[in-house]
């Protein structure tokens, strides 16, 4: 990680010398420079899953639909991604590409605060701007807190140092419960795992995070604060936070650009009945399977029957 | 347990991974220091919540006697004594302690900031309590007979009276002192991560000269023919004089980290890069550099250490070098399983203590080798000690 993390530090350092030797501007401007650039990527992870988050129910639909056949499940779920122009996998690279990167802003920030001789003899050598030694070590000193130690340290010496945990949590809290989706459970349904489970990330995550922080430096805590900060701000001008449905007031969920509105939902229940009298589904008809690949019918009881040969029309 | 609960302690656990995983590892504050104690040549260790003596002849804990020579046995656990200090709640030990006499060493405990006496011959602590100090201390102490001299990590040295405790002096400082300073005709000079050199009068506290060298000073200065020798994380290495004015620098190729050595009117000093450098000091001071040699392929921390005929460097690669003192050329190698950052320590032969020939004795970060010997001649390991 260290072609990531040297110009990081070095970044770092030359914005710790601009900003006077501040370095708690210099953490913050970095966050905003690294976050304002992989803001494109989080831009297309945001729309790819807000976008699958809105097929949810046709996907689920076609799940029921095709539960006996995973084969034409995958096949019509893939048509449905084609026809809305949804790469499935859409989520997950952004964020393959975000996360060295921001786990290396992490680990930088963690570099330039060294301030132990262990720290500071592996901080040797990252600079790769010569004339940046004379910074180090930075000045760690911040409003009478020392930066590089963690605030149940300076509980008696610094006690405002423990609003670092304390808005570490709220800012994660609020960003999960802002910008995770709320998913809905009917009671009637058999309890959901990834429901309960991203409600208990809300809850679990921001906590985790508060009482890691106990124990980080207060440099990382500022970090932290100040990524949560700009994830809720990028989520908000994109129309992603929904500020309403939490609070009940501010800005809700905007739509999405391209609504989806597929015919599979209208289609799927409908059968056609050809010129020639032969019936067939509409959802195979929207979804324009080749016959070949379906092997699957809805038959006239409405179930599904799977057996490899699709039921020929008598001419 | 539920298939929610797995999925969520599940996903909780890989984030916790994530975000341990980004800190870099902290085994502690520094790295072992390392002293060889007294005629019979014994190494002290402090590393954390420990400080260890080991018998230089075979690698092992200094066992403890009775007055009627009987090995001293622990009523508790029932086992031989050796020398060890490893009970007391919360300390932590970066330091070599300095000596106040035969039989009482004194040493700060970091954590805690305290002062402790050690009673050198029966591995105790005469004052569990302390006496309180005002900062953590990593560098080694020193003292004039009747003062000990405790720099700090965060900033700041100051004085203390070695029989009562009571402070004498405090200097300021604007950041941390890592290195011992050198007590010479009643001034203590030391640099300063604030990037000054500072020489200070050792009874008042009072500043004699501060110079700034323009990158942090680490390590401590070397007095050579009535001039002092440092090098600093600017990438230089400084010949001062010692009322304050640079007379030379040289430029370098990364942070120097290591105290420069001489011998034979010849200096040789390393960096954080892993090169060696070998001057001659003339006759009116100044340095002519005899060669430069790129040694460890990381960077190396500690002093060399000089014989007649070699110059032993260790390096952060976890290797121990071997160089011709003449040329620059590495003649021997040897690994150890971790990097070096203690100092490297030097056994002279010894017939009172068993010793036949000259060892080298290392320090790696890495506990199942906490000391390593090698002879000098050859390179050839002896021991290791482990815990």
């Amino acid at each position: 990680m260290d072609f990531l993390v040297n110009p990081l530090v070095t970044l770092l350092a030359l914005l710790y010398q601009v900003l006077g030797n501040n370095i708690v501007l210099a953490i913050v401007v970095l966050t905003i420079i690294i976050r304002v650039a992989v803001a494109p990527l989080m831009n297309q992870q945001l729309k790819s899953s807000a976008a699958m988050q809105e097929l949810q129910p046709r996907i689920k639909k076609l799940q029921e639909k095709y539960k006996n056949d995973r084969e034409k499940l995958s096949q019509a779920q893939m048509q449905l991604y084609r026809e809305h122009g949804i790469n499935p996998f859409g989520g997950c690279l952004p964020l393959l590409v975000q996360l060295p990167i921001l786990l290396a802003l992490y680990a930088t920030i963690s570099h330039a605060l060294a301030s132990t001789p262990y720290q500071v003899v592996d901080l040797s050598g990252r600079l790769l701007i010569p004339g940046l030694e004379q910074l180090i070590p930075v000045d760690k000193i911040w409003l009478g807190m020392d930066l590089t130690q963690a605030p149940q340290l300076l509980i008696t010496s610094a006690p405002w140092a423990l609003l670092f945990p304390i808005l570490v949590l709220v800012t994660t809290w609020l960003q999960s419960k802002l910008t995770i989706p709320v998913q809905t459970q009917d009671p009637n349904e058999e309890p959901n795992p990834a429901v309960a489970m991203s409600r208990s990330m809300t809850t679990i995550m921001p906590l985790m995070f508060g009482f890691f922080s106990l124990s980080f430096p207060i440099g990382l805590s500022i970090y932290f604060i100040v990524g949560n900060l700009i994830g809720i701000a990028q989520y908000t001008a994109i129309g992603r936070a929904d500020w309403k449905g939490t609070f009940g007031f501010g800005p809700s969920l905007r739509p999405l650009a391209t609504p989806f509105k597929s015919p599979v939902d209208d289609a799927d229940d409908e059968v056609i009945v050809g010129p020639n009298g032969n019936k067939r589904n509409a959802a195979q008809e929207v979804l324009k399977v080749k016959p070949a690949t379906v092997n699957a019918v809805r038959t006239t009881s409405g179930g599904i029957s799977s057996g490899g040969k699709k039921k020929r029309p008598k001419k | 347990m539920t298939r929610t609960f797995r999925f969520t302690l599940l996903a909780v656990a890989l984030m916790a991974v994530i975000i341990t995983g980004c800190i870099p590892t902290r085994i502690g504050v520094s790295w072992p220091a390392v002293a060889v104690i007294g005629p019979e040549q014994q190494i002290m260790v402090a590393r954390n919540e420990f400080i260890v003596m080991i018998d230089p002849s075979t690698g092992g804990e200094v066992p403890l006697f009775n007055e009627d020579g009987a090995p001293r046995i622990d009523p508790q656990t029932n086992q031989a004594r050796t020398w060890e200090i490893n009970t007391l709640q919360g300390a932590q030990f970066f330091s070599i302690p300095t000596v106040l006499d035969d039989e009482t060493l004194l040493i700060a405990d970091y954590n805690n900031r305290r002062l402790l006496r050690i009673d050198a011959v029966n591995a105790r602590v005469n004052n569990p309590t302390g006496s309180p100090i005002n900062g953590q201390v990593i560098a080694n102490l020193i003292n004039d007979g009747t003062r000990v001299f405790l720099p700090y990590y965060n900033h700041d040295i100051a004085a203390y009276d070695m029989e009562t405790g009571e402070r004498l002096w405090e200097f300021k400082t604007d950041n941390g002192i890592w290195s011992q300073p050198l007590l010479h005709e009643g001034i203590l000079y030391f640099g300063s991560m604030d990037h000054f050199l500072y020489a200070v009068n050792a009874e008042t506290g009072e500043q004699v000269w501060a110079l700034d060298l323009g990158g942090a000073i680490p390590s401590s200065p070397t007095l050579y023919n009535g001039r002092l020798y440092i090098g600093n994380f600017a990438e230089r290495l400084f010949e001062i004089s010692l009322t304050g004015e640079i007379l030379n620098d040289y430029t370098v190729t990364n942070w120097i980290w290591s105290t420069p050595t001489i011998r034979d009117n010849q200096l040789y000093t390393a960096d954080l890069e892993g090169f060696v450098y070998a001057f001659e000091i003339g006759a009116e001071g100044g340095l002519t550099e005899i060669w430069r040699a790129q040694a460890a392929t990381r960077g190396i921390r500690p002093a060399p250490l000089l014989t007649e005929d070699w110059v032993i460097v260790a390096g952060r690669d976890g290797f121990l070098y071997w160089l011709d003192r003449a040329t620059g050329q590495t003649q021997i190698q040897k690994q150890v399983q971790q990097e070096v950052l203690s100092d490297i320590l030097l056994i002279e032969p010894s017939e009172t203590v068993n010793i036949a020939q000259p060892l080298v004795v290392v320090s790696s970060t890495n506990h199942s080798q906490l000391l390593v010997a090698f002879t000098l001649d050859d390179g050839e390991q002896v021991w290791t000690y482990s815990r």
